[in-house]
Order: C-alpha cells, then structure tokens, then sequence
C-alpha cells in the first residue's frame, strides 16, 4: 500500500496526482472466507480492520449493499464523547477514545480528530445536581469531567442566551473536554483503506439474501452476487438489523427509527465545541468549513425512509434558537436523515447468538458514530476469540431477560419518545 | 375573594403592530373572555344510557366531529367521543347539569376557573391561527369547533362567525400566557387592538 | 408532513399525535402463568417491519383518543386508520 506522507505529495504532484493506488479494491467474491462481516458502515470497516491488525485474520469479507460509508457513518454530527455514568457505557467509550487520539497515525490517514470539548447545558439546580453525579461517575472510570458555573459557561459560548428572561436560563454545564468530532467519512475511508491492504475483500452494491444455516451453525450466506461460505458471520447492519434478522427469524429488542441532522451555510468561526441544550434534545457544533451542523430528536415513529418530517425538524432548531439565538438568522443549507437501530434500553448489542458463528453488532441509537473504533474491537475481538470481551459483556443480547439493563437515560422501552 | 383572570397580567389595551394608516375596524381585535361557565362532560366508556333525550339550556348533546350546540347563552362543543365542553354566560346552569348528568354515567367536571380564553375578531383571523396550527381551516366553518395544537399548546377552537371571522380560543389557564404571546406576535403583522 | 384520518376527527396533521409503537404486540393474559419468552415478546422483541406496519398512534392534541394506523414504514404512506377497539383483519 502506498503510504500517504508529504514526501508522496509532493512526488505525486510532479505528476498531477494521476499516479494514486486506488484506496481499495473492487474484488469479486470469493467462494469462502473465514470471516464474513455484513455491513460496509464503520463499524463493519473497523471490525474487519481489528479482525486483520489484532487477530490476524485476514480471509475476511466485508458485504456491503450500497457503497461503504454510505450509511449512518456519512450521516452523524460527528460528535466523539464519553460522558456517560454507567460503567459499561463509560469504560467502553473511554476505550474508544483511545483508539479516537490515535487514530491518524493508525490508519495513516487524516481522520481530522479534534478534541474540542463537549458541554452539556444544565437549566436547573436539580440538573446541576444531576450533572455533579455524572461527571463524579465519570471520574471514578478516568474520564475527564469539569462541572462549569453559568460563568464559566458565559466564558466558553458567550453567544448562549444568557439574558434574563428566557423559560431555560442557563445554570451551568457538565465539560468533557477531551470530547471532540472527527470528519466522519476519512473514518470510513481510513478503516476501508487499512482493511483492504491486509487482505480483506470490500464487496460493494452486494445484498445479502439470507443466511445457509443448519444445525444451529452458520455455514455462509446468500447474496445477490452468489453464495458465500463462511465460517463465521458478523452483523454490522445497523437500522438494517430487524430486515436481516426476520431473515434468521429471530425477532430483537430493537426498532428502526429515524434521525434528522442538518447543517447552516458556513459563517466564520463562532463555536469552538460541541453544546447541548439540557432542557430538550438539541446539540450543535460548527464544522472546519464553517457550517452549524444541528441534531436532536429522533422523528418518533418506525422508519426505514432515510429521509425525515419537518414538524420534527422545526421542534429542533426551535430548543437550538432558544439556547443561541443567532441562529435563527442563519440559512439551512442542507438536512437529511438516518435510519437508528433503537434498542429497549438505550444501549448497544455486541454479542454472540444462539446460532453458532453468528454475531451481532446492533443497538446503537444515537451513538453509534463516536462508537465506530470501540465497537470495531470489541466486535472483532467476540469473533475471533469466540466470547465477548470484558469491555462488550455488559452489551449482552440476553441482559433484556436477565434485567440487567444499560439504562443511561431512564426512558425504558421506549427510547424514542423525546 | 378578588377574582384575577387568566390572561390579566399579560393582555392590554391600545393598537399594536402595523395599525397605522389603517382603519380601525379592518385590523384584528383580541379579547381576554373571562366570567364564563365552563364544564366538561364525559360519559363513561362502560356506560351505556342514552344522552340524547338530556337537555341543558334547550340544547341537545350531539357525539359528532367539529359541531357546536348553541344558542345565545350557552354553546356546548364536542371535544371527542362523548366527551363535551360546555361553556356558558349563565353561571348557575352548573346546577342544571349536574342534576341531568347522573354521575353513575357521567363524570362533569366545573372547569371554569383553569382556561383561558382568548376571543380573535377580524378579516386575518384565520391567518393568525395558520402560523401556529396545522389545521386545514378550509373545512372549518361558523359554528364548529376543533381540539388542535397552537406552537405546541394544546388548545380548543370555537369559531363564532365567518363574516368576519370571530373565534374564541381555549387554553389550559398555565398555558393562557404562552399562548397569548404567540397570538399577539402572530397578529402584529396584520396590526390588532387589544380591547 | 404526515395526515393521519383521525377516526374520531378527520384527517389532522401529524403535530397533533403521539407516537406509540408497535399495535401488534399483545399482552399476555392475565391469571395465566406467562413465560419468560412471552413477557421478553411482549415487552422488549419487535419485529419492526420495513413495509407495512401496524403502529398506535394517540391524537394526543385532538381527542385524545390512541388509534390504529396501518403505514408504511419505507414510504411513510399510510393506507388505513382504525378506533383502537377495531379489530384489524
């Protein structure tokens, strides 16, 4: 693999930048592989990338539908946080944020990791209180946490509503500051381009069909490029899960829902971190272009449509002009939607199944995109190893009958009611 | 005991918005209604007795969409099946209808004191009630009601007249503040008066 | 935008309703022993459908009424609307 450095640049441009390798390869499916990972997201990108770099299995394939990184992975406001309270949730973010600060020079490409902090406004005493707990929660798990005054917030993003009469004054906020964003698509591209120079087979516009199952054991997959032997099948799907699930007949504890994001015309820099607004459902962070890139609630009802409502886009940008006002001045430039795999409890799937050599990898609400590089681990890890790793045991399929639970939000079942 | 309306601490006197170089009757008039009787009326889900032969201030419950019994006094709107607000000038009409809705089938509840209510009279009327509600007031006409949502305040239409139009709108009385803000802005552009 | 015809109301817009889920999904009789499979079902499986999907919805702005829509959840067309005690064939 060529490696991209500045000497390469500079080589490369004596030529006019014709003579690039291609990042990755178009291959045809091979017969058999030992791996076969579905889903050419981020975390199926990664998977295969730790399943090649950690545990030496490099006959692997990654089945893609569409094009890689065409998913939810092209579609997140790149936010990369670990300010959580349960241990599960922390120390497994935690992880990944390791896996964030090296990322660049890991993959040798430019994935534009930039800890720019994270703020989490508080709009009363009692979610003051409730912050102070969770950064004292993140603490004892090595996460950084700083509970800010309304003064030192007024410091940080003075163009806030601080005035007098707003229905949510600001009180405060909880500070993560090593939380930051990365340019989501590099992500993708980075993994793919690491993942095919070991060997692994990025197989795009290739829909599977079904599964080659007996005795309880996977022996390969049916797609619409042929059969595939494997002896071990990852799920990496996303809001794709419960369609490839009914498949299985296995019915999940998730639902598919709808996410919307949206992006202002670019304006010169006026944000340097990501705030959320703690009296709804609303974050913003401005891009290295200038953009407001802009998300909050789930559309709330079931939906494989990619593409959103407005009355829940107005909801929105309604909570984002009460916290900044000025953006009510600005012009939307662009919105589009996801699809989320919901889980009942709020937190991620990664497991093995009932069905020997078949792994899942779901779950991931609004969070899957700062999860890419811990998933990708932990996911590959499960494979190769055969059982879950420490970090992904309280991600388990069967913690919904046992009762143990990663509630981090306290919404129950249903996770998509904001 | 002093009675303080809903809406006292917010609604004012005088020509606000864009009234200049207007004629007075052609701009909006808003209006805080207070001192009526308000009374829900539901029957229960399990009851099965007849509330058609009940009659209250010679008026006739009716279990359909958008209709409004009325006569000068008293208009008794559908709110949902078997469910029904009443809303009176004649206060002691309480008695009335506690005394014909037995309360084996029926649950009435005297909410006279928790809305707020804001009458709207003049040609842009509809107008206003467009930037806030989703409803289609093309299949509204005089004399029906509808239960919709106003900036994300759940509130009731009653729609008075047409020529011009004239509608009063109920609020939950915490609500009655937040709503008259979002009213009035809503009507600066076309200019009102506040009466 | 979606229109949902509010069998109480009429047709209203989606601002007035409330989300749900899934309709299909029934609770296990009362007074009968229930499994653990049955209670997981009931309170965490779904099967969440890409196509047509039987969902509840509550006309929570309106008349407060929890309906059944029957919509499609790739195209978000909604082909019919039910009383909640309406049984769906």
């Amino acid at each position: 693999m060529q490696k991209y450095s500045i000497f390469n640049l500079v080589k490369n441009a004596f030529s006019n930048h014709k003579n690039w390798d291609l990042a990755w390869k178009d291959p045809t499916p091979k017969e058999e592989y030992d791996v076969v990972i579905i889903g050419g997201g981020g975390h199926g990108l990664a998977t295969a990338y730790y399943l090649a770099k950690e545990h030496n299995i490099t006959k692997v394939a990654i089945i893609e539908k569409g094009w890689i990184g065409g998913g939810n992975v092209g579609r997140n406001t790149t936010i990369i946080r670990s300010n959580y309270m349960h241990d599960e949730n922390g120390l497994f973010s935690e992880f990944g944020m390791d896996l964030w600060r090296k990322m660049s020079q890991d993959l040798n490409y430019n994935v534009m990791f930039s800890p720019r902090g994270i703020i989490n406004l508080a709009h009363s005493d009692a979610q003051m209180n409730a912050y102070a707990r969770r950064g004292n929660s993140m603490r004892l798990n090595g996460i950084d946490a700083v509970l800010l005054n309304r003064e030192e917030v007024k410091e940080i993003i003075p163009m806030a509503d601080f005035s007098d009469n707003v229905r949510f004054p600001i009180f405060g906020g909880l500070m993560q500051p090593s939380a930051g964003t990365a340019r989501h698509d590099a992500v993708a591209w980075g993994y793919a381009r690491q993942a095919d120079s070991m060997g692994v087979d990025i197989i795009q516009n290739c829909e599977v069909i079904g599964f080659d199952v007996s005795a309880g054991k996977i022996n390969g997959i049916r797609t619409s490029r042929g059969n595939i032997k494997a002896k071990k099948v990852g799920l990496c799907v996303a809001g794709s899960t419960n369609i490839l699930a009914e498949k299985l007949n296995m019915t999940l504890p998730i639902e598919t829902h709808l996410l919307q994001a949206c992006v202002s015309e670019p304006i010169k820099p006026v944000l340097d971190n990501v705030v959320t607004f703690g009296a709804g459902h609303f974050y913003v962070s401005q891009s290295d272009k200038g953009e407001m890139v802009m998300g909050g609630d789930l559309d709330g009802y079931n939906s494989y449509a990619q593409r959103g409502n407005l009355p829940t886009l107005q909801h929105v940008l309604t909570e984002g002009i009460a916290m900044m006002p000025f953006l009510s001045k600005l012009k939307m430039l662009r919105t589009w939607g996801g699809i989320m795999d919901m889980s009942m409890d709020g937190s991620p799937i990664i497991d093995k199944t009932h069905i020997e050599g078949l792994y899942l990898n779901c779950g991931w609400c609004y969070g899957g995109f700062k999860a890419t590089p811990a998933s990708g681990w932990t996911f590959a890890h499960t494979i190769a190893q055969d059982r879950v790793h420490e970090l992904n045991a309280g991600y388990s399929l069967n913690r919904f009958s046992t009762g143990h639970l990663i509630d981090e939000k306290g919404l129950g079942t249903k996770t998509w009611i904001s | 005991m002093t009675l303080i309306s809903a809406l006292s601490n917010v609604h004012s006197k005088g020509q606000f918005g864009d009234y200049e170089g207007k004629n007075e009757n052609d701009i909006l008039k808003i209006s805080e209604i207070k001192n009526l009787l308000i009374v829900q009326i539901v029957q229960y889900k399990n009851s099965s007795v007849s509330f058609e032969g009940i009659d209250i201030d010679g008026l006739k419950l009716k279990n359909e969409p958008l209709t409004v019994a009325f006569n000068e006094n008293t208009r008794i709107m559908w709110n949902g099946p078997k469910n029904w607000l009443l809303v009176s000038t004649k206060k002691d009409l309480i008695k009335n209808v506690v005394d014909e809705f037995k309360d084996t089938d029926f649950a009435v509840t005297d909410l006279s004191h928790s809305r707020a209510i804001i009458e709207i009279e003049g040609r842009e009327t509809i107008e206003v009630l467009k930037k806030g509600c989703p409803f289609n007031f093309n299949s509204m006409e005089k004399n029906n009601s509808i239960n919709s949502t106003y900036n994300g305040i759940a509130f009731i239409i009653d729609k008075l007249d047409d020529n011009p139009n004239k509608v009063r709108l109920f609020a939950l009385r915490s609500f009655g503040e937040s709503l008259y803000h979002s009213i009035t802005d809503a009507s600066l552009e076309y200019g009102f008066k506040g009466l | 935008m979606l229109y949902i015809n509010c069998p109480h109301c009429g047709m209203r817009s989606q601002n007035e309703f409330s989300y749900g889920g899934d309709a299909s999904v029934k609770r296990p009789e009362l007074n009968k022993e229930v499994s653990n499979q049955e209670w997981d079902n009931f309170v965490y499986n779904r099967k969440s459908l890409r196509g047509k999907h039987l969902e509840l919805w509550q006309h929570i702005f309106g008349c407060r009424q929890w309906i059944k829509v029957e919509r499609d959840t790739a195209t978000h067309e909604i082909f019919n609307t039910f009383k909640a005690d309406e049984e769906v064939t």
